[in-house]
Parts: C-alpha cells; structure tokens; sequence
C-alpha cells in the first residue's frame, strides 16, 4: 500500500471516530462562559469509586467465571459461556430497575448496605456501592470471556510442562494467574470505562458522577463549555487503567506462547471456582431475571408489552445493526490495512479510545453540531443514521481491538506470497484476511450489536421524531410506575439479545481462544 | 479455496446491501400528511391523544419525547438548536416556562386558534404565540403511614423540618415542573427563596431524577414526604401506591399552591404549518381537555366550563401562587443558576 492511500485512509477512519468528539469540543469551544465550573472533588471521587468498585467486583466474578470455563471439565463449565452471556443482554439500565425493584428491597438488608441507608447515606440506591454492585454484576462477563479466551488460546501447554514438577497451587499462582492477568486486567479496564461513562445508573440511583453532571451541563442548554470541561475531567479519570495496564504489559511478557491446548483441569481450587461463578451467575442473571419475572406477573404483561413497544424494539435492532456494521467495517479496515506497529495505528488506538470512553450523549451533542444545518446533512440529524454514527463511532475500539489481534494471529506468509505475486491491500484484504477472520468478524458484530441495541446514551438526549429506541422507552416507562409492562419489555429485549450472543459464543467455541 | 473466497464476497456484499437497505427504509418520508410533534408531556399520556389525533384526521403524527431527566429543557433545547431550519412544527409543553422562553425568543409563531379563544387570558401568551390548558398543581406528596402520629407537612416550608432529615425528596430543580417551582418561589419571596433551598440542602434532601421518582420512593416507604406533581400522585395512587397529597401554602396570606398548565405552540418556519394548526386546534379543544380531566393524569381544566370527575379538585377550589408565566420566566436564569452553584454542588 503506497503512503497516500494510508495517510486518506487513517484521516477517513479518524474523522469518522473523532467526528463527534471534534463537534462536540468546537461548539464547547464557541460557548465558553465565564462562569462555566469544573465538577467538584466529591463529584470526581465518587465516580472513581463507583468506577473503581465496578471493575474490582466484575474482575473478581470475571475470573472465577474465566477458570471454570476453561479450567474445569463439567456438565456446568460447559453451560457457563451461554450463561455468562445473559447479563450482557441486560444492559445497566435495566439491571439497575430490576435491583432496585427487587420484591421486598426496602427491607432487604444487603450485605448491611440497605441498612445502612437508614442511618443517611451509603445505602444501595444511593451511593457508589449500590452503583458498583449493579454495575459491576452487569458487565462482569466482559472479564469472564477475555480471560476465558486468553486461557484457552494461552498457557495450557505450559501448565501441563510443570505439572510433573509442581503442584496446583503453585501452578496456579505461577503460570495460570500471571497468564490471565493481562486479559482480565485489559476486560476491568474496560468495565472501568464503561462504569465512569455510564448514565443511567446514576440517574436511576439519584447518584451525582461526573456523567450525570455532564449531562445535567449539555442539557441545560449552552453550557456545553462547562460539559467540556467535565468531559476532560472524565477522561482524566479514566487514566489510572490505561497506565497500570501499560506499566503491566511492560513488566510481564505474555505468557500466551505455544499452541492453544488444553490446560491443567482445577482439584483443590475447584469449590472456589465454582461458588465465584454461581455467585457472579446469581448476580449478574438470578436476581435481575427473577425480580423483573416477579414484577411481569403473567403472559398478559407480554403482550401489552411488545403492544407498546414492538415498533421501538425493532427500531433498536436495525440501529444496532446498522451502528455494528459501521463499527465492525471501520475496525476491519483499520486492523487489516494499518501497519501493525507504528504512529498510525497508536493514533487510531488513542482516537477509539476517547470516543470509547466519553459518556454517548456528548457524541451525540457532536454530532447534533456537526449535522444539524440546512442542506443534504439535515437527513442525518433528522433520521436515526445520527445515532448509528455515534454508536458506531463509540463502539470503534472493541472492534478494532478484537480484529487487530485476530489479525497478528494470521501467518504472514499468505499475505507476503499476496504481495509478491502483485496482489493488492484490498484483493488481499477480501481473499486472505477476511476469510481467515470471519469467524471473528462475525462474533464481534455480534456481540456489538447487543451492545449497541441495549445502549441508550447518544438516543436519551437526541430522539429523533417518529424513531424511539427501546432502552429510552424503557428509560421513560420506568417513570410511569408500569412495572408489569416494563418488566415483561425488558424480558423481550433480554431475549432478543440473547440470540446473537449464543450464536457468537457458537461461533467463538467451534474456534476456540481466536477471540482474544 | 476459490470457492471459499467467492463465499465470503457474498456474504459481505449481502451484508452491505442489507445495511444499505434497512438505512434506506427509515421512517421520516415525505410522502404523506404528517405534523411532527416535540411533546414533554409523559409518554403514556401524550400518546393516546396523539393516536386519536390520527384516527380523526388521517395525519401522521411523528413524536420526539423528553426522557423525564431532562423533561422540558431537552426538547426547549432542540428547538433553539434548529431555529436555522425547524424540524419541529408543533412543542406541547408539559409547563408553561420554557414555552414563554420560546416565545421571547421569536422561535413561535403566533396563531389564533379558534378552539382556544375560550382559554382564560391568564393561560394564553398575549400574542396567541402558545395556549396553556389541562393545569397540574405542585403538591406536597406523603405516606400516610409516616404521619399515623402527627401532622402531614402543610408548606413547602415545612421540609426544612429537622424531623424530617434525609426524607424529603424532590426532581432535580433543573428541569421541568420543579425548576419552574423554584423560578416562582424566587419571584414571589426572593432571598428567601434562596435561604429555603440552603436549608433543604442542610436537611440532605434526596434530588431524584423526575418527579415520579419522588412519587415512587414515597409511596414505597423510602421517603415520607416529596414534592411532586398533582397527575403523578394520581398515577401512583392507581398503581396501588399508598399516598396522600397536600396542596401547599393554602391557609389565607400563605404562599399558595403553584398551577403549571400544560402549554402548546405552533414553532416558526414550521415545514407543515396547516397540520400543526390542525393538531393544535384538537389539542385545545374542549373535549380534549376533558379527555384529559378523566385522564390517568387527572389534569384539572383550565376552562370552568369542561366536564370533570368529582376527583378532580377546581382551579376555583386552590389557592394558587399569585405569580404570573413571565414573572417566573423572569427570575428563571437567575434560579437556575443559583440552583446550579449553591444547591446542586
């Protein structure tokens, strides 16, 4: 590939990602005011806990979850990859509402943290560890499946050369951990992120975090300047995981060496495996499915439920369709035809990242900016191609991320005998890498696509006429005090997602540990 | 490998041409008679007067809702940000603030509608810009098992209670019916105003995220007493919520009871002109407002003379605020901005 088509296509990707970023960041800048206030100490502080406490109690689950699958030999660590999919089809909004709804919460006494509510304060719907607990229960399974995957594709070989010469315990602290570390590292990071961005729960919770005061900012109006500069404080925030992973990857070398082969199966430690992946089980699927199956009652609440709300749950599906394909397209190009190392690609990283990173309704706001004038751009700002921009531009890295190292994977000589035989980046691209990864690029729209159909933030501050999404009508519904419908709505919308999700957990197990 | 390779073409290209398709059928075409609607009125409620505005006219309505978080200032904002080019022909206010703000503004065009010519003066912008109808009044929502022993709160000043320490909850004062709330007690008592809203603070009031929040952590038992709105205790009470309410301030000389009508406009540069005026005109109509009356929402009318169930409390029958739209729009930067420093922080 000659420079040229690099630099045009490293600026396309870029401006497609950054775009909203960039919109929302010269419209801040042009409506600065005097009295615009960064957010308080106590404001940032909490959303680091809640943050912080997400991602701790989901690498915790994640990693029992992670061993049981791959380290386990049983009728249970079978069922775990589909069971460990079912919290990933009930986004935070709706496992806040579930939680929070819980028959018999106002009395329940969880872990000491509802009664302590009593006393003023840090009860479960009130401060950060009732967020980090509904969070952290939500999004675990993003650690269970990156630590899985590492396992499998990893340090099953060395496991097996020490097994003559150790034991399981020192095995396991030794060779398993060190070897599972970067990947569920990499997946609380994410948690993390995802934790401090995230809007709903805080808004559910009453809870004030750096994104319900964002948001407070952009939607009062012209204090998108004062929203500026709590998004920077945001993504100062979110700095401590991207360091101590770096620091991390430098000092541990992967361990993730030797062909994928079956591990050492867990003995002693398997009762603490076991009981850390019902617990994560109970948490992130139990307790929501059976409070909102309570709240339902019956089949009637299902049928006045897809009533209300069959046009908004298609509406999602073909956002999210339209919103993974964008992603999915962007990462593709970007893993594929980017050198693997160098200036580019960190750009792109860095790029993914910040977008990744900033709450959706400030990409929305971008966007709002950048489309909405008269002219051909109005269709976008008017339709719901707007959101699918921002979605897609939000969900860029974990594609990019997955198909990039699905890539380094590939042996190179196919694309050098490509190259020498004149072939170029695009035939190369459509005959060789694309075949090679369509298991992966098949799983990751997959698991975008849920992802983007349970998202909420750019569809809560921009709704455009006549095309309601079901996360907002969810997030409208809630209000009304219809629990019977809302429950049996978010039941539908847990089962529409679930498809995709087992169909990529399908596709991730015929080859297994590619989706690392 | 060849047969692979074609494979895999295919399933791109029918990936992509399935992406382009489903991008191409959006809803939004221009082919019929539609009036797109910006509504902060509660979803539940809107709909089935926007549904029965269809059924009678044949004219497609396409709504954007406000999410309760930011009720009112979301869709206020949408129309200021498109002034350049509206997509909005029609907003129906769930307040009256914002729309008078609009109006300042020049964002609405004035329009003489025949089915609002009965609307008292006091509910109407003098230049027929936006009609006010189906009023809620801003109550003092409690549990009733909370006050087995004592008396229920009678004025928004009795939150300030110590008794009542960290069980008062009100919506973000930010947004909606509550930061017109706000905006009114500024323009009827100025610093004291401020002083109310410092000592809520002191009592650790709960701010939630909407007033039926605050209707449902009351009516569940988490707190005894809130601020809400007349239409979502009614909500509440339907649901089997255990609830009472109180219309504040209404002993003689006493504050009084702040009544917020629900307001509609039609917006300036709107792209289908007749159909806003067609669905203003239905909006406003006498039937509609009864409608709204017997309504979950039990809205209280503003005309004396529409139909009500015996449920519904009179505007003749409260002590309103004697304070008026545009005094409330006047002071309203002003609280917001206090809310946003002091109260907030």
């Amino acid at each position: 590939m000659t420079a040229i088509p690099k630099i045009v296509l490293v600026t396309l990707i870029l401006l497609v990602v950054l775009l909203p970023v960039i919109g929302f960041y010269v419209e801040a800048a042009a409506s600065r005011r005097a009295d615009d206030a960064p957010p308080s100490a106590a404001t940032f502080f909490r959303s680091i806990a809640l943050a912080g406490g997400a991602a701790g109690l989901a690498w915790v689950l994640g990693l029992s979850v992670a061993l049981a699958i791959a380290r386990l030999d049983s009728r249970f660590s079978r069922v775990l990859p589909f069971l460990a999919l079912v919290p990933l089809a009930l986004p935070p909004t709706i496992q806040g509402y579930a939680w929070l709804n819980l028959p018999g919460a106002a009395d329940l006494s969880l872990f000491g943290l509802r009664a302590s509510e009593a006393a003023g304060g840090w009860g479960i719907g009130w401060l950060p560890w009732g967020g980090a607990l509904i969070l952290g229960s939500s999004l675990w399974p993003i650690v269970a499946l990156l630590g899985a995957a590492a396992l499998l594709a990893g340090s099953g070989s060395l496991e097996q050369a020490a097994a003559p010469y150790a034991g399981e315990r020192r095995i396991f602290w030794r060779i398993t951990l060190p070897g599972l570390l970067p990947a569920t590292l990499a997946g609380a990071g994410i948690v993390y992120w995802l934790a401090l961005s995230n809007y709903s729960v805080p808004s559910l919770l009453a809870m004030r975090t750096l994104s319900t005061r964002i948001f407070e900012s952009v939607s009062i109006g012209t204090r998108c300047g004062e929203a500026a500069m709590g998004s920077l404080v945001l993504l100062l925030a979110a700095a401590p995981p991207l360091i101590g992973l770096g620091l991390l990857m430098r000092r541990r070398p992967r361990l993730s060496i030797g062909t994928p082969s079956e591990g050492m199966k867990l003995r002693r430690g398997r009762p603490f495996v076991v009981t850390g992946s019902v617990i994560a089980v109970c948490l992130g699927a139990g307790v929501p499915i059976i409070s909102l199956a309570i709240q339902a009652g019956g089949l009637p609440a299902f049928g006045r439920a897809l009533a209300l709300g069959g046009g908004p749950l298609w509406n999602s599906a073909r956002l999210a369709a339209v919103a993974a394909t964008l992603a999915v397209g962007l990462g593709l190009f970007a893993a594929v035809l980017l050198p693997r190392h160098g200036l580019a690609r960190r750009a792109t990283w860095a790029a993914g990242l910040v977008s990744f990173v900033l709450p959706g309704y400030l990409l929305g706001r971008g966007l709002t900016f950048i489309y909405n004038r008269p002219g051909p751009l109005r269709a976008i700002y008017e339709g719901w191609p707007i959101l699918a921009l921002g979605i897609g531009a939000a969900f860029f890295l974990p594609a990019f991320a997955t198909l990039g190292a699905a890539h380094a994977g590939l042996r190179t000589s196919l694309e050098e005998a490509a190259i020498a035989s004149g072939a170029g980046p695009l035939r190369r691209l459509f005959r060789i890498s694309l075949p090679l990864m369509i298991r992966d690029v098949a799983a990751i729209w997959l698991i975008l696509f849920t992802l983007a159909f349970g998202e909420a933030g750019a569809a809560i501050l921009r709704e455009p006429p006549g095309f309601q999404t079901a996360q907002v009508l969810l997030f409208n519904q809630m209000h009304y005090g219809r629990n019977k419908d809302v429950a049996a709505l978010c039941l539908l919308a847990m089962a529409i997602s679930l498809i995709p999700l087992a169909t990529a957990v399908c596709l991730w197990r015929r080859d297994k540990g590619t989706l690392t | 490998m060849r047969h692979s390779h074609n494979a895999t073409l295919v399933i791109v290209l029918a990936g992509i041409v399935l992406a382009v398709l489903i991008w191409v059928i959006r809803p939004g075409s221009e082919g019929s008679r539609q009036v797109v609607v910006y509504t902060s009125v509660d979803q539940e409620h809107a709909r089935r007067l926007l549904d029965k505005f269809e059924k009678e006219t044949g004219i497609r309505v396409r709504a954007s809702f406000d999410i309760e978080a930011q009720k009112t200032t979301g869709l206020y904002n949408s129309i200021r940000d498109e002034r350049s080019a509206p997509i909005a022909d029609v907003f129906w206010s769930s307040e009256a603030s914002r729309m008078e703000q609009l109006r300042r503004e020049g964002l609405l065009a004035p329009y003489a509608s025949p089915s609002g010519a009965s609307i008292p003066e006091a509910y109407r912008a003098p230049d027929g810009a936006w009609y006010g109808f189906g009023a809620r009044a801003r109550v003092l929502v409690y549990d009733p098992r909370r006050f087995q022993e004592s008396d229920p709160p009678r004025s928004i000043f009795d939150l300030t209670d110590p008794a009542l320490k960290g069980r008062v909850g009100i919506a973000n004062p930010l947004f909606g019916t509550t930061s017109s709330h706000v905006a009114a007690l500024f323009a009827a008592r100025g610093d004291r105003a401020k002083e109310f809203l410092l000592d809520l603070k002191k009592n650790d009031v709960r701010i939630l995220d909407g007033n039926s929040r605050v209707r449902d952590l009351v009516g569940r038992g988490e707190l005894w007493v809130g601020l809400t709105d007349t239409d979502d205790v009614w909500v509440g009470k339907d649901n089997g919520l255990l609830l009472e309410m109180v219309f504040p301030d209404g002993e003689a000389g006493g504050l009084g009871t702040l009544v917020m009508p629900n307001t509609i406009g039609l917006i300036r540069g709107a792209r289908h002109p007749d159909e806003g005026k067609a669905f203003i005109d239905f909006i406003l109509s006498k039937e509609t407002e009864a409608d709204l009356a017997y309504g979950p929402s039990r809205q209280i009318p503003v005309r004396g003379d529409v139909d009500t169930p015996p449920t519904i409390v009179p505007l003749e029958g409260i002590r309103t605020m004697t304070v008026s739209i545009p005094q409330i729009v006047d002071v309203l930067p002003e609280s917001l901005q206090f809310v946003r420093d002091h109260f907030l922080q």
